[in-house]
């Protein structure tokens, strides 16, 4: 597992530091109920038009399950982010099996807000 | 090819003959032709427009025709040519013919829609309960066909066309029916308007034949989960592969599910029905009782293989017949009776220890802690005699037969306990200290059994040391104190 390597297409792929922050944040918005987890919840809150960014798991095999959701995250412009492990974004969420994919949904008013856009701004840097 | 190209020349002569010979309809087209700016409205019009021309357009565009003549000759294309071009699939024009076909599918579609409308608008005057028992476009557009403008429907013969109890029903509705014969003209433009639908619906069946053949590189994993067939009709109603790809899974299980058409029976025993995935052999297979899971396992299973197939990422299909092979497992899984039940172990014996029994340490902590007299009298009511309270008639904490032995008084006489007797004895036999200073060296601090802290007064004795105006130790008169025992 370490010695993997990672799978080009997950692209843009976060390193550990910023990895930690995601994770942290996915869990806060859990705890705040601010978080719709896996691809297909994921995917209605895009058609939806209430996501926030997306969070999504490098290590899924195959990876072209997910690969929907960058495209249509492109069509709503909203950020989106792969984190190197599956078992550790379904650890934050809050539940007990991987999770690939995941969606932080908007609430105005919420206190996560200004976290939410400091992460927005940090994963819109990674496609620089 | 050629039974096509007649009916487009047919429809060219029909309109020929419009424009021949009624000249006002033209000035009635550029009329409509300038409302169409207005959108919304013009469609509104066109839906009470008695022309069908002007509501179904779509087998008059250049798009349809090129779309049909293509999929004819692709179909009539032998095998050994069509696997050449598996090589380089993005570029071959087959592709691209495949995803016209899809969209072709979907507005084919829709205009099989716009044109049952049309039909039902004009035949509701012969037979208004007619669109409510017949849910299906093409079942009304061939049951109109059948029907025609006939009054006694015994007459006819709707056999092959619908259930037996929708026939029924369809007949005893006639008998009863408002409805009225049509004019002839009417009555004609209706019968064509069921022509083109049907028409529509089989070059609409057409278009998913060529799509279903080619649906071994077009989409390889979902195919091998759920069939060829079963693809192509799933792509069709999702309007494309990845218009499949971006759905939920949840919206995949529904898709081509039709409304129930029970005419009235009971629901209770009706089947479960699903959409497009109920035709699936692995559906099939699976055991009544467990369908609804196996549908839904399916459903996610053939989302997660169109999301695998839109994006190209495994052409051989070694992905869905992964896939596949997990819900086989799965399934068989569910069939598995629950394991046996083993033989139970005796349960553990509890090991608390013994009760004591007796004794003389037993009967020393009985009658340490046994309930005193006071409170067996408290505890005890006398009949017929009121009892005594603490706050009077009856409230707070009652007395019971406390006081009421005669003397009024609510204490008891203790009777002669072994213990509390041998306790006084033991408590005679100390000498404590005793009261008042009897020397310098003494503490006038004492303890008794009795009272406990007891202080003497040190004034008591003042008046036996002189007078007390002067200082006793300068003075002339006296010499060195005497003090008497008192």
């Amino acid at each position: 597992m370490t010695g993997e390597a990672v799978n080009p297409k997950a692209y843009p792929l976060a390193d550990a530091q910023l990895s930690i922050t995601i994770l942290d944040l996915v869990q806060q918005a859990a705890n705040y109920k601010q978080l719709k987890k896996g691809a297909n919840e994921a995917t209605k809150t895009l058609n939806r038009g209430i996501s926030e960014f997306v969070v999504m798991a490098a290590d899924t095999e195959p990876l072209e399950i997910l690969l929907h959701l960058p495209l249509l995250a492109e069509d709503k412009n909203v950020p989106y982010v792969f984190v190197p492990s599956k078992q550790a974004l379904g650890r934050a969420c809050g539940v007990t099996r991987p999770v690939i994919a995941c969606s932080v949904t908007t609430n105005e008013g919420s206190q996560l807000k200004s976290q939410i856009q400091q992460l927005k701004d940090a994963i819109e840097k990674l496609l620089i | 090819m050629a039974t096509l190209a007649d009916s487009f020349l047919a429809d060219l002569d029909e309109l020929s003959d419009n424009e021949a010979e009624i000249p006002e309809d033209n000035d009635v087209d550029a009329a409509d032709m300038e409302e169409d700016v207005d959108g919304d409205l013009a469609d509104l019009e066109n839906l009470n427009y008695d022309d069908l021309d002007s509501v179904s357009k779509l087998q008059k565009t250049q798009r349809y025709t090129d779309v049909i003549q293509k999929v004819e000759e692709a179909l009539n294309k032998k095998e050994s040519e069509v696997l050449f071009q598996v090589v380089d699939i993005e570029d071959d024009p087959e592709y691209q013919l495949i995803v016209d076909c899809n969209a072709l599918s979907v507005d084919i579609e829709n205009e099989i829609v716009i044109i049952h409308n049309f039909i039902r608008d004009k035949y509701r005057l012969k037979f208004p309960e007619l669109e409510s028992l017949v849910h299906h476009p093409i079942d009304y557009a061939r049951v109109v066909k059948k029907i025609g403008n006939e009054m006694d429907l015994t007459l006819v013969d709707l056999e092959g066309l619908l259930p037996s109890a929708i026939i029924m029903v369809v007949s005893v509705t006639a008998s009863t029916t408002t409805g009225k014969p049509l004019p002839e003209e009417v009555l004609s433009k209706t019968v064509e308007a069921c022509d083109r639908a049907l028409d529509l619906d089989s070059a609409k069946k057409k278009v998913l034949d060529f799509v279903e053949s080619r649906m071994g590189y077009i989409a390889p994993n979902l195919s091998a989960i759920v069939g060829s067939a079963v693809a192509a009709k799933l792509m069709g109603t999702a309007g494309g592969l990845a218009s499949l790809a971006k759905m939920p899974a949840c919206n995949v299980q529904l898709l081509g599910a039709k409304k129930k058409n029970l005419a009235g029976f009971s629901t209770a025993t009706s089947q479960f029905r699903v959409g497009y995935l109920e035709q699936t052999e692995i559906f099939q297979t699976t055991p009544p009782s467990l369908r609804m899971r196996a549908c839904r396992l399916l459903a996610a299973k053939s989302t997660l293989a169109a999301r695998v197939d839109s994006i190209r990422g495994d052409p051989s299909g070694k992905t869905g017949r992964a896939f596949k092979d997990e819900i086989h497992k799965k399934i068989e899984k569910w069939q598995e009776p629950p394991p046996a039940k083993q033989p139970k172990p005796l349960p553990v014996p509890d090991s608390e220890p013994k009760k004591k029994r007796g004794g003389r340490r037993l009967r020393k902590m009985k009658e340490r802690y046994a309930i005193t007299d006071m409170r067996k009298l408290a505890n005890r009511m006398q009949f017929g005699v009121p009892e005594e309270s603490s706050l009077g008639d009856g409230l707070g904490e009652g007395y019971g037969m406390l006081g009421q032995a005669g003397s009024g008084k609510l204490r008891v006489s203790v009777g002669q306990s072994k213990l509390a007797a041998k306790v006084a004895k033991k408590f005679k036999e100390k000498n404590y200290g005793s009261s008042g200073a009897t020397s310098g060296l003494t503490s006038s601090l004492a303890f008794t059994p009795v009272q406990g802290i007891e202080l003497s007064n040190p004034q008591a004795h003042a008046h036996q040391l002189g007078s007390g105006t002067q200082s006793t130790y300068f003075s002339e008169t006296g010499t060195f104190s005497k003090i008497k025992r008192t």
